[in-house]
């Protein structure tokens, strides 16, 4: 089983504050992966640097075999575009795009030709069809989210970050949301890495880790996890 | 407690949020700075227009008196009393005016009074010699040596010195008055030197009264009653100096009189004869240094009011109506014409003041509605919201005012230093007080700031955190007024209007007096212009967004162009964020673009006005010399009684007007009285004018004075047709159609003088609406017709050359006073020269002119500075709000350069339409409302009619302005963007 990510020993610090003190992670592709902590234990840093959005003060990050820490802010960017998809706590849509048009957004800015199908498939996949054409402030806390997950899937991404997914959710929400998303994971093959503290949402994963002040203190960091397991 | 823990939260935000407090109290500092310079610059204005009109008349009074041009005159109420015939008075009468003008008049004037004199004098006595001393001089005895009158005025010894002898007893310094002594006067040298009376010599004073007597208890008849008082003169005096504004009567005419010393007036003379008294003056100088504009109508009305009350009383008694009164008459009207003006132009300036306040407050509030929110969320009531932004807004609107008002006179004086549109004086018109108007405006100013941020944050904190969420759900509204339709009904009463105004063609009422149009009386004919635009600009911001979403889909397609296409869905689908800005943008760019326009044209109007006046740089009004050598330069075709040869004038030859250093080239340009024959061939009545011109050199010197909508086609073309054949006649249009003339047909003018007419027959060759010289704007259009010819021909045809004016085009640089005395020394006879250059520059000069200027000038700097800076405010917040939604868009893979595009295709599309739409609507406004800017009460057309002149040059110095703006906008955008971390805007939470 090949590693979807891998990161040595990476730090992130923000002046004299370390959020990350040399983690070291591998993730083998199609796990779902969940990293609990406190606040400010580091687990939105790690998803971060992981993802491209922010840059690790020291150590190496690898995606699908690709040393992201490397590349140039143009490669990063580009390379965000199509390998991997983010879900926020917040949700991040644009309020002015309807459900359709946050999705489509991604692949308009990777530059796809045909969007209209993949959209609605996942709009579909997300159970959303109906409300292709609403706009985010229109729909509940759990819908928003679902379009944020449909757009996180757009361009057909081959790892999702989704940072406290659950946070602004109430628990019945919440399930929905996680049974998709172990659907998701299931049924593409996704690489899943999800932060969050709610005993209820890291029970959808395949396997923890637990962070304290930028470090992994349980779970299994070094060695490959099994996906499913 | 809580309002102490209230208040210092609110300055903890104040202090916290230091981006948004600093663009919040510029906003205000700006408002309450131009609110209060604006009526200092108007008071500086009228004030220029007062001493100006001060100045003229005393320096038209003092040509006319013969003063010393450096004389000064002061302000002066001057009270006389004339008691010619039967209204002498009395010694006693005397002193009851005496008192009533001490207690009736002198506490009641509306200045300070800085000198009080008094003048009286008496009938004129005949002047004898007493004594053989006079035998020296070869004089007739039974003929008395002169008359002058016996005077007295106050304050002379400080303004007099004596040649010869002492002050006559009753002066200080001089023997008392007593009963039985001497009458002594002194006479002024001009007095003595005619008449030979020196200090010392003793003169008979003699007059003759008429009285009526009682006969007996039923008749009474007249007798003669002779006077004669014995009085030596003790002194000769002269004037120290003539030109004092001392001297209320001329001391060339004190010096012909006998003058003594009050006392001997009250106790001598005053009890020889019963009623001597003539004239009596009491003058008042005031304080003119405390005459302002806004104690001048007080003056004037205490002026009229005691003139009044002086009649009453005694109907001699009257307040002189001299120049400096009727000047300041004159101002008040003038100064209504000013205001007029000024309200037109600055109306609109406070407008825009008081809508980018609301803008800026508006914005700033946006801003903090989720923290609001949250605030709400916690427990804060409206009411404690409503009293944190109470609090924040007083504390800001007091800085506003403390730092706005000093600043409030360095922009006064800026505009007061305009001497033209956008020129100022290279020595500045320093403004050094505010009217309390000012003061007024300025916290007025600072208190709608303050009260602006009151009323969204009072909106925003009825919302919880859901509520603001739900909010934003709705951004893509449209905005009430949208919604209301008030575009559209504030549009209508407007067409309504401009309708009516293109019916009447001015905005002044046909017969009305323009200085007494009153612009508060009808407010909505005289803002038309500005509602017009508030309208057209609420309905044209309404397609905006369908614009943008147009052109979105045009551009969805071109992969390239996403992060454009991205930036006008973002404008198509958010209205409401950018209404406000857009807004500013459309109103000020069109009221600037306008305002800039009318000041154009104004400026236009005034050369074409001189121009066609004076046909060319210079106009020489000459005469020949008649072949009579006897009689005077005149109109030639008199013939004389006694001779049988008739009267022509003899004319240098022009070709010598080369000559003149200065004269580039000439024409000859001749008016002749004529009268047209109509198409029975009978003369017609009416008086015309032909105007007989060298064809070729007039057309190249009268360029700039012909304007090409002078007629139905370019005036040069009009004028060429001339040399089509020698006897080409242009005629007026509009006598062409009552008279069914056809061109290339014959028509017989009646030349010079109409005992001797000479009939000489022309070709119409063309026609014309305005002709310089003959029909300019001085030209009485509701008599006459005007005709043009060629000068050759028509004088070929009369024999002889008729009296011609010449019009020159001259050297910029050249004197016009150097070249008449050129041309006199050449052997023309110039009776007078119109200086066209020199005209314009007084024109301009006129303080009203640079009223105008200075406020036209005011509303496009103001505008410009407000659009720019509210522009900018708007696209920084904007930015600021955008931040997270940036984050997310680069998370999502645009690229730093793609997410520069897109923050820059939105300021720099709304920048472009709004700029677009703005200068649109304004050259709209120009071409609909300037025509009709030329205030007239009379009614014929004003000739020449305003002729739009778009300033593109003025309009240009907005769109670099906006650019600037736009540029540095952009630039910060950018330094925040290449901070910006994705993961940190999204973290900071919803977009």
């Amino acid at each position: 089983m090949s590693i979807a990510v891998e990161t040595r020993a990476i730090e992130r610090a923000y002046g004299s504050v370390r959020a990350l003190r040399g983690v070291t992670l591998s993730v083998p592709e199609g796990m779902w992966l969940g990293v609990k902590g406190r606040s400010g234990s580091g687990k939105t840093t790690l998803l971060n640097c992981i993802g491209g959005i922010d840059r690790p003060t020291a150590g190496t990050v690898a995606c699908f075999g690709r040393d992201i820490v490397g590349m140039s802010d143009l490669e990063l960017t580009r390379w965000r575009r199509t390998e991997v998809g983010f879900v926020f706590q917040a949700f991040a849509l644009m309020p002015t795009l309807s459900a359709y048009e946050n999705v489509e957004l991604p692949m308009r800015i990777a530059g796809a030709r045909s969007r209209r199908g993949r959209a609605m498939e996942c709009l579909d996949l997300v159970g959303l069809t109906k409300w292709a054409d609403h706009r985010p402030p229109e729909m509940s806390g759990g819908q928003q989210q679902r379009v944020a997950i449909a757009r996180a899937l757009a361009n057909r991404p081959k790892l999702l970050l989704a940072d406290e997914p659950t946070g602004e959710l109430d628990t019945t929400t919440s399930k929905d949301i996680l049974a998709l998303l172990r659907r998701i994971v299931t049924a593409e093959g996704i690489t899943l890495l999800m932060s969050s503290h709610d005993p209820l949402a890291l029970s959808y994963v395949d396997t923890v880790v637990e962070m304290r002040d930028g470090e992994i203190v349980s779970g299994l960091p070094l060695g490959p996890l099994t996906a499913g397991g | 407690m809580r309002l102490i823990s209230l208040t210092l939260l609110a300055l903890r935000r104040l202090a916290n949020q230091r981006a948004l407090t600093a663009c919040l109290l510029l906003g205000m500092t700006v408002a309450v700075a131009i609110a209060s310079a604006i009526p200092a610059f108007v008071s500086s204005a009228q004030n220029r227009v007062l001493r100006r009109e001060l100045a003229d008349r005393a320096a038209g009074q003092i040509r006319l008196s013969g003063l010393a041009a450096n004389t000064r005159l002061p302000l002066t109420f001057k009270f006389s009393y004339l008691g010619l015939g039967r209204a002498l008075l009395s010694y006693d009468e005397t002193l009851d005016l005496d008192a009533f003008m001490t207690v009736r008049i002198a506490p009641r004037l509306e200045l300070p009074v800085v000198r009080t004199l008094r003048y009286a004098s008496t009938d004129p006595w005949a002047i004898l010699p007493a004594n053989e001393t006079w035998r020296r001089y070869p004089l007739d005895d039974s003929q008395p040596l002169g008359y002058g009158s016996l005077d007295f005025i106050t304050d002379l010894l400080g303004h007099i010195d004596l040649d010869t002898g002492r002050l006559p007893a009753g002066f200080p310094g001089a023997p008392e008055v007593t009963d039985d002594g001497e009458i002594e006067v002194m006479v002024g040298r001009a007095f003595s030197t005619k008449t030979g009376i020196q200090a010392g010599d003793m003169i008979s004073l003699t007059r003759k009264d008429t009285v009526r007597v009682a006969v007996d208890l039923k008749t009474t008849r007249e007798v003669q009653r002779e006077y004669n008082i014995l009085a030596r003169v003790t002194a000769i005096w002269a004037p120290k100096n003539r030109n004092d504004a001392y001297w209320i009567i001329r001391p060339e005419v004190l010096e012909q009189d006998l003058t003594l010393s009050p006392e001997m007036m009250s106790r001598r003379i005053s009890k020889i004869v019963e009623r001597q008294f003539s004239l009596m003056i009491w003058s008042y100088e005031l304080d003119d240094k405390a005459l302002t504009v806004e104690n001048v109508a007080g003056v004037v009305d205490r002026a009229n009011a005691l003139s009044v009350e002086a009649f009453e009383k005694n109907e001699q008694l009257t307040l002189n109506q001299f120049e400096m009164i009727s000047a300041l008459r004159n101002y008040l009207k003038r100064s209504q014409e000013l205001i007029l003006l000024m309200t037109l132009f600055c109306a609109p300036i406070f407008a825009v003041v008081l809508s980018f306040v609301v803008l800026v407050a508006g914005m700033v509030v946006r801003q903090q509605e989720g923290e609001l929110a949250i605030l709400r969320s916690r427990g804060a009531s409206p009411l404690d919201i409503f009293y944190m932004y109470a609090a924040q807004g007083a504390l800001l609107a007091l800085i506003a005012v403390l730092i706005g008002v000093p600043l409030s006179f360095g922009v006064a004086s800026l505009l007061a230093s305009a001497i033209t549109f956008l020129q100022f004086s290279p020595q500045p018109e320093w403004v050094t007080s505010l009217p309390p108007v000012s003061l007024r405006l300025a916290v007025a100013a600072a208190i709608l700031g303050a009260a602006a941020t009151l009323v969204p944050a009072l909106s925003a904190a009825r919302r919880t955190i859901l509520g603001f969420g739900a909010e934003r759900a709705r951004s893509a509204g449209r905005p009430l007024w949208q919604r209301a339709w008030l575009d559209v009904l504030l549009l209508i009463p407007c067409a309504y209007a401009t309708w009516q105004l293109r019916q009447a063609g001015s905005l002044v009422v046909f017969g009305t007096d323009v200085s007494q149009a009153d612009p508060f009386k009808d407010p909505i004919r005289y803002l038309l212009p500005i509602l017009t635009l508030t309208a057209a600009g609420l309905l044209a911001s309404r397609f905006v967004p369908r614009l943008f979403g147009l052109l979105a889909a045009l551009v969805s397609r071109i992969q390239p162009l996403t992060p454009i296409f991205l930036a006008l869905r973002d404008l198509a689908r958010s209205p409401k964020d950018y209404a406000g800005a857009l807004l500013l943008l459309i109103f000020t760019l069109g009221i600037a673009a306008y305002g800039a326009s009318l000041a154009r044209t104004l400026d236009q109007h005034l050369i074409d006005t001189i121009y066609l006046d004076n046909g060319g740089d210079l106009r020489l009004i000459e005469v020949g010399i008649s072949n009579k050598p006897d009689r005077q330069p005149g109109i030639p075709g008199q013939a004389a009684a006694d001779d049988t040869e008739p009267e022509y004038l003899i004319f240098e030859p022009p070709e010598g007007h080369l000559e003149i250093e200065g004269i580039k080239r000439y024409a000859r340009a001749a008016r002749i009285p004529v009268r047209a024959r109509n198409a029975g061939n009978r003369r017609n009545e009416d008086k015309s004018m032909l105007l007989a011109i060298d064809r070729e050199e007039f057309a190249r010197i009268a360029a700039r004075g012909l304007r090409d909508d002078y007629s139905y086609a370019p005036m040069g073309e009009i004028v060429n047709r001339l040399a089509t054949r020698p006897d080409a006649l242009l005629v007026e249009r509009r006598f062409f159609a009552e008279n069914g003339l056809t061109i290339g047909g014959k028509f017989v003018l009646d030349i010079g003088d109409f005992r001797a007419a000479g009939p000489v027959t022309y070709t119409v060759a063309d026609a014309f609406d305005v002709f310089p010289i003959v029909a300019g704007s001085e030209a009485d259009y509701e008599t006459g017709n005007f005709f043009v010819a060629n000068a050759a021909y028509t004088f070929e045809r009369m024999g002889k050359e008729l009296p011609y004016d010449i019009v020159a085009e001259t050297d910029p640089a050249a004197n016009v006073e150097k070249m008449v005395q050129d041309a006199q020394e050449l052997g023309f006879i110039v009776i007078n020269a119109y200086d066209s250059r020199s005209k314009i520059l007084s024109e301009q000069q006129r303080p009203e002119r640079q009223g105008l200027f200075g406020a036209l000038t005011a509303g496009f700097l103001f505008m410009t500075a407000l659009t720019v800076l509210g522009f900018a405010i708007y696209a920084l917040l904007s930015f600021r709000r955008r931040a997270i939604e940036l984050g997310v868009l680069r998370a999502l893979g645009l690229s730093e350069g793609q997410t520069s595009i897109y923050v820059i295709g939105i300021q720099g599309a709304l920048t472009l339409v709004g700029a677009l739409v703005g200068t649109t609507l304004g050259v709209a406004l120009s071409y609909i409302y300037v025509p009709a800017m030329q205030a007239t009460g009379k009614l014929i057309a004003p000739v020449p009619p305003f002729l739009t002149r778009m300033a593109w040059d003025n309009v240009a110095l907005i769109y670099f302005a906006l650019a600037a703006a736009l540029g540095f906008v952009i630039a910060a955008s950018l330094g925040f963007l290449r901070r910006l971390r994705a993961f940190e805007a999204i973290k900071l939470g919803a977009v």
